[in-house]
């Protein structure tokens, strides 16, 4: 075991406390803000366990986002349930129908017909929901699942972030795992690690469960902050943007994902109210992002990295050499 | 039940399948050749469209607008792939977002040249009307639309198959590295399949435009009308795309016959459950 | 590792000042789209406190819309009818200085829209303009229920809205779907005898709305009135061939067709040209009368005079209507260089106006401060006023917006048909009391169809 280093967990902790004080005393505005900005990261370190770590391109994990939100929205105010009985057996029951789901759509090996598979499987789900009344068609459900004291955007906000913080915890332990070297190796090399006689289709499927059942949370999350569910959750559009996150913010580490949530959603949050052109200039950001940071903004080999590590030494240098006066 | 039921509902379906099948066929080109999967497709087909809605208007011949939005998709298609340059053979996903940011792009463009209300060219007189076939009537239009999409598809096939550009075609995409290392010119070759894929999707968007009208936001829908076919047919293999198109053209007649409510659930059913059962698609042939 | 969280926390940061700078002011609105020489709409004063006005001090008035997202047909009409209701607010004495209208993008989903909502409120808007998709009204509804704001809802009000989802603080003005269709069933079942029909439209509450309350108001006058058809198709689509070509192989064939697809009726009826399709039915719809529409068609050769019906509720051949109209042209010109002519979500904008406009005076005229939204709500349910011949008020059980219904019939003028002119005879008007569903028949519909059985108590 690793000693835990000090510098990294005092940043971690700083950040985290950044988050809470801009969620809770900044005004209602930035606490909705920073809901979603929190709901949006745990659901882009959920995907990133199938598309970073396992190399598994995703067009579809908008499915269990979505089907989390509808599920705690179907337990209360169609079967009459209270919430906590309602999520937990949302979580369970999508994990289950998860593991299913995956199980067929990984037969093949091939990644592109698992890409296409997600997305086709994301868009039957999206279609059937809009034609279906008992879900609410395309407005999707509205009725009021928070208790009392979640009324209060603060109380819900702290909520978010402290479920969300468990989560991430949870998946950073999970990268520590030799499951996820084991998992990289498979991206990196599938050849090999079928000699080494790893069952490349049982970790992958492993990967894919872990990756839903966190989506699964984030929808529920996305629920009670709306005490809603709308279809929109599940449109492929919305899987589109979370593989969006994952590859700007970079899926080589574990806090990329977390970088590229919080800048799409501001992005998408901010932009359409200064320009009607707000399509154009996402567009030409994705372009730009794939051209000059194909890995993302934290990739360990790209240039903002390398441009971070340069001023960090110019940094150490100025301190040792100030020493070296003394 | 009299077969009269069915029979032009299913040439309907048909011709309607065939339209998409030209901008299918692109993308499968594409697919295999260079291995890009383009999402800008369907922008390209809105594109298509619009050129024709223009140059028609102007000229007063829909055949011109025809031939200039193939030309003005073609020449672009030359553009997309030396941007794609610097990426392609890198992450899948890449090409991918690039491509859809493209077709982001593109629909704010369409929204702002050409107008969100839709618009549309009247056909040119010789093409009006119904044909009367026994006691079966279709419109002019849509066999003219069979005509023209089978003509396209031979004219292809003929390219494909028998001439020296074909061959290089074909070698690219069964063997790229050995193509190369023969000291072929590839680069020249995957320009031209890209003009090739993209002018199918032009010609295709503009012959759909007397029909459908053109919509400024109209490329994702035609996208994901395509998919279907893509992935029964087999992703990347041209062969399977005309048997695919017709299926798909087939399979929408019978959800207008007997599944109306559901309509548009259908293909994407039967495309989901092909990929489970065959993932290499229902009309690939095995490789010899 | 380190670096990483450098950058992050460097990010957390930017997100902070980000926000704080979106915490103070009170919403930009956007830039005039390209292609426009019009000047900008101004900027909205930031750093103006948050809480309601007294009388005399400024009132706030929040509108979301649809204003750079997919939903683009509010485009035009929004910009414009904006300018027109701020018009009108300045020519009855209430400027800038009196009345600020606060501007906010309505987002991808309903929780974005709940947020820029949530946003309105906090910048101190004490009633908010919702020029939103109707899919979005139950979410609407909610948040104004929630938030004790009333909103006053310029699209289509559905079943949805007025019965299962309803909150006191939803104002329509917008087209009743029910009293649409039943003028519909009335004028096909009733007066025309037909006796059966299809139904192509998209997937949706809208769509379930229009086709059970057709059926439900047809059987009232002929028990026979059955369903030949019904298709649901993704909003997108554009290819109705197959369908089309299905309905006119079918043994029994539709008499009548109801279409609701909004631009796609466009591409449905130039495939039904094709087709021949009138020489079985004739073609329903809203906008199928509307002058966007027709000329397009017209100029194609595949518009059918005779067999085209819809019902609208904009007065085309009033004079003063006219004189909107001129003003709507006029605006478009300044800020599109295009001749616009107004749609029905114009109107619903406008009349939504009004109504704030009328609250405000009587505020004024009987020195009541208007604090709050619990306050607006009040003066809403109160407002009365009239226009272009017909008169409007909310109702109390549904906060409906009364107004007069056109049953339309498409006539061949002879003319060339420019899209300034309406193509129509008007062939019944249908006054409010007539076409809307009373109290008594939303409540037997609701227990029996919708399952909703408390609403009206």
């Amino acid at each position: 075991m690793k000693k835990l280093n000090l510098t990294a967990t005092v940043l971690t902790v700083a950040a985290v406390g950044l988050c809470l004080v801009l969620g809770v005393f900044c005004g209602i505005n930035t606490t909705l803000l920073m809901s979603r900005i929190v709901i949006m990261a745990l659901f882009a370190l959920s995907l990133n366990i199938q598309t970073g770590y396992a190399g598994l391109g995703n067009l579809g994990h908008a499915l269990y986002f979505g089907l989390g939100s509808y599920g705690v929205l179907i337990f209360v105010s169609k079967f009459g349930q209270p919430l906590y009985l309602a999520i937990p057996a949302t979580i369970l029951i999508l994990t289950l129908v998860s593991a299913a789901v995956g199980f067929l759509m990984l037969q093949s090996d091939d990644k592109m017909s698992f890409l296409f598979l997600s997305f086709g499987v994301c868009l039957l789900v999206y279609t059937a929901f809009a034609k279906w009344a008992w879900v609410g068609n395309k407005t999707g459900l509205t009725f009021n699942v928070r208790p009392q004291a979640l009324n209060d955007p603060r109380n819900c906000f702290m909520l978010i972030l402290l479920v969300t913080a468990v989560c991430a915890a949870l998946m950073y332990l999970l990268t520590k795992t030799p499951f996820t070297a084991a998992l990289k190796g498979s991206r990196e090399n599938e050849t090999r690690m079928v000699f080494l006689g790893v069952n490349i289709k049982r970790l992958r499927l492993v990967a894919y469960v872990i990756s839903s059942f966190f989506g699964v949370i984030a929808g529920v999350l996305y629920a009670i902050m709306n005490n809603g569910a709308y279809i929109t959750s599940i449109d492929t559009s919305m899987a589109l943007e979370a593989m969006m996150m994952c590859l700007i913010g970079g899926g080589a580490t574990f806090l990329g994902p977390v970088l590229g949530a919080v800048i799409v959603t501001l992005v998408r949050n901010f932009l359409p109210t200064v320009t009607n052109l707000d399509s154009v200039i996402f567009g030409v950001m994705v372009i730009l992002c794939c051209y000059f940071l194909p890995d993302g903004i934290t990739a360990p080999n790209g240039r903002p990295a390398a441009l971070v590590r340069r001023v960090a030494g110019r940094l150490r240098k100025s301190g040792s050499d100030s020493e070296k006066v003394r | 039940m009299n077969l009269s039921t069915y029979v032009v509902p299913l040439i309907t379906g048909v011709a309607s399948g065939l339209i998409l099948y030209l901008s299918a066929a692109g993308m499968n080109l594409m697919i295999s050749g260079l291995g890009v999967i383009n999402f800008g497709q369907g922008a390209f087909f809105v594109l298509g469209a619009g050129v024709c809605l223009i140059v028609g208007k102007a000229t007063g011949s829909l055949l011109q607008g025809m031939a200039a939005g193939t030309l003005v998709t073609f020449f672009l298609g030359g553009l997309l792939e030396l941007s794609l340059r610097p990426v392609v053979g890198k992450k899948m996903e890449l090409t991918l977002m690039i491509t859809m940011g493209i077709a982001y792009i593109l629909d704010d463009i369409f929204e702002i040249v050409w107008g969100s209300s839709v618009q549309t060219l009247a056909i040119p007189v010789w093409l009006r009307g119904l044909v009367t076939v026994g006691s079966f009537q279709i419109p002019k239009y849509y066999l003219f639309i069979i005509g023209a999409a089978l003509l396209i598809g031979l004219a292809f096939w003929i390219v494909f198959e028998k001439t020296r550009l074909g061959m290089r075609f074909r070698a690219i995409i069964s063997n790229r590295d050995m193509v190369e290392a023969l000291g072929v010119n590839v680069h020249l070759s995957y320009m031209m399949m890209f003009m090739i894929g993209i002018a199918l999707s032009g010609f295709a968007g503009a012959l759909n435009l007397p029909i459908s009208g053109f919509t400024a936001t109209g490329a994702m829908g035609a996208f994901g009308a395509i998919v279907p076919i893509l992935v029964i047919g087999g992703l990347g293999n041209i062969q399977g795309t005309l048997p695919s198109a017709v299926f798909i053209g087939v399979l929408s007649a019978v959800a207008a016959l007997f599944l109306p409510k559901l309509y548009n659930l259908v293909p994407t059913v039967v495309m989901v459950l092909v990929i489970m059962i065959k993932p290499q698609g229902l009309f690939t042939r095995k490789e010899r | 590792m380190k670096k990483l969280l450098c950058l992050l926390l460097a990010a957390a940061l930017l997100t902070g000042i980000l926000a704080g700078c979106g915490n103070n002011s009170d919403g930009t609105e956007p830039s005039v789209p390209e292609g426009s020489s019009g000047p900008a709409t101004e900027p909205n004063d930031p750093g103006t406190t948050p809480g309601g006005t007294t009388s005399g001090g400024k009132i706030k008035l929040g509108v979301v819309a649809t204003l750079a997202a997919d939903g683009k047909i509010s485009g035009y009409y929004f910009e414009i009818g904006l300018r027109l209701v701020k018009k009108m607010f300045a020519d009855a004495g209430l400027d800038e200085n009196s009345v600020e209208f606060v501007l906010r993008d309505q987002g991808e989903d309903g929780s974005v829209l709940k947020q820029r909502m949530t946003e309105l409120k906090e910048a101190g808007c004490v009633g908010i303009i919702a020029a939103i998709a109707d899919d979005f009204g139950p979410v609407a509804a909610q948040w104004a229920g929630e938030n004790s704001v009333p909103v006053l809802f310029c699209s289509n009000y559905s079943t949805e809205m007025t019965i299962t989802n309803y909150s006191d603080y939803i104002f329509g003005t917008g087209l009743n779907a029910w009293g649409f269709i039943k003028v519909l069933a009335q004028e096909a079942v009733g007066k025309r005898g037909i006796k059966n029909y299809a139904y192509v439209g998209t997937d949706g509450a809208g769509a379930a709305d229009a086709e059970n309350i057709l059926l439900y108001e047809g059987q009232k006058i002929n028990p026979d009135f059955h369903c030949v058809a019904s298709y649901r198709m993704s909003q997108t689509e554009t290819d109705f061939s197959t369908i089309i070509a299905t309905l006119m192989s079918q043994e029994e064939k539709p008499q009548m067709t109801l279409q609701q697809g909004g631009n796609a009726v466009i591409s449905f009826v130039m495939q039904a040209g094709m087709y021949d399709y009138y020489s079985i039915s004739s073609v329903w719809s809203d906008v199928i009368i509307m002058p966007f529409v027709v000329p397009t068609l017209v100029n194609a050769g595949v518009y059918n005079f005779d067999g085209s019906f819809g019902a609208t509720p904009l007065a085309w051949w009033d004079d003063d209507f006219a004189d909107y109209c001129e003003a709507f042209r006029t605006v478009g010109k300044e800020v599109y260089d295009t001749d616009y002519q107004p749609v029905e979500y114009s109107m619903y904008l406008y009349w939504a106006g009004e109504a704030l406009l009328n609250a405000i005076q009587t505020a004024r005229a009987e020195n009541i401060d208007i604090t709050d939204g619990q306050v607006l709500k009040g003066l809403l349910e109160n407002v009365s006023f009239t226009d272009f011949g017909s008169e409007h008020h909310f109702r109390d059980f549904d906060h409906q917006l009364t107004m007069d219904l056109f049953f339309v019939d498409a006539v061949d003028s002879g003319e060339e048909h420019d899209h300034l002119a309406m193509p129509a005879d008007v062939t019944a008007v249908h006054s409010a009391d007539d076409y809307l569903p009373t109290m008594e028949e939303m409540k037997t519909y609701g227990i029996e169809k919708l399952g909703v059985t408390d609403r009206f108590d």
